[in-house]
């Protein structure tokens, strides 16, 4: 059999690309927030647990609770109007 | 304690400042392509004090000439006729229960249904866009319904800036003493606490429109 062993060598490339890597189609990576945190967590395609990827800071920087708060005041200038 | 006993040679978020002119444009209408109405008139007067609300890290920014200030008013006189303001018109500048953001009065003539609609808010603010500055004895003392004052507020609406090339030179090194009329005309700094306070409520008149929070 012949194989063109440049041509294999050169596809195999193409396929990985450079660097360290993994095969993306076996896993995916989902950020759940966690307080001020967002938690990178890799799950497999079934969504069975394997590894905490990344914690950063969650920059959208006000929490639903943050936002709520900011909700309503007391509508009382016709009241105190000096008009 | 409202303000500082130590004021810091530099300018801060909530100090009064005395000798900053106040230019307050106004028009008729809103200059449109169709119809040229140059309508407007410009008054200037120089307010006894002024309010920084500038921010300080953004006061100290390398280069910034430029400072945001309101003009430190009477109070309204209608603020007086609410018992739980006139104990301590500073009550103002915090959250508070709905009734007592009203006098009774005017608490009582609310329908049953709208009491009942305030009362589920819960402690919030009143009066937004009002922050009330405690008496002090450079203030000048006046008469407002009987009663003699030397509280003062702002208003948050009445924001204006003005721009002084000596400002950016505050903070820094500087062998030139003309700097010192931006710190001469800093009168009083307010207490960490109270500026926190002022923050918090400017913060809150600037908050995300109800309509706009996504749940």
């Amino acid at each position: 059999m012949n194989i063109n062993i440049e041509n294999y060598e050169n596809n195999g490339l193409k396929e990985q690309g450079t660097g360290e890597h993994d095969k993306s189609e076996d896993y995916k990576i989902v950020f759940y927030p966690f307080d001020k945190y967002q938690i990178g967590v890799k799950l497999t395609l079934t969504n069975e647990f394997i590894e905490i990827t990344e914690v950063k800071i969650n920059k959208s920087f006000l929490s639903y609770e943050q936002k709520t708060a900011t909700k309503g005041y007391h509508d009382v200038d016709k009241f105190y109007s000096e008009e | 304690m409202f303000y500082c006993d130590e004021k810091e040679p530099i300018l801060r978020f909530g100090d009064v400042l005395r000798g900053y002119v106040l230019v307050n444009p106004s028009i008729k209408d809103p200059i449109s392509i169709l119809h040229k109405n140059y309508d407007y008139k410009i008054d200037v007067e120089i307010p006894s004090y002024s309010v920084v609300l500038t921010p300080c890290c953004s006061i100290s920014k390398k280069g910034n000439t430029t400072i945001s200030l309101t003009p430190l008013v009477r109070i309204m006189s209608k603020f007086l006729i609410n018992p739980y303001f006139k104990g301590d018109l500073t009550r103002i500048n915090c959250i508070m229960e709905p009734q007592q953001s009203l006098p009774s009065d005017d608490w009582n003539r609310l329908s049953q249904i709208e009491r009942e609609k305030r009362s589920k808010i819960g402690k919030k603010y009143a009066c937004l866009a009002n922050f009330i500055y405690e008496k002090n004895e450079i203030f000048e003392e006046y008469t407002l319904a009987g009663e003699t004052l030397r509280n003062y507020m702002i208003d948050f609406n009445n924001v204006y800036r003005i721009k002084c090339n000596k400002i950016q030179m505050l903070g820094q090194p500087s062998a030139d003493t003309t700097i010192n009329s931006i710190i001469e005309s800093k009168c009083l700094q307010l207490s960490a606490e109270t500026r926190t306070q002022l923050k918090d409520k400017l913060s809150y008149y600037y908050r995300i429109p109800e309509e706009d929070i996504v749940d």
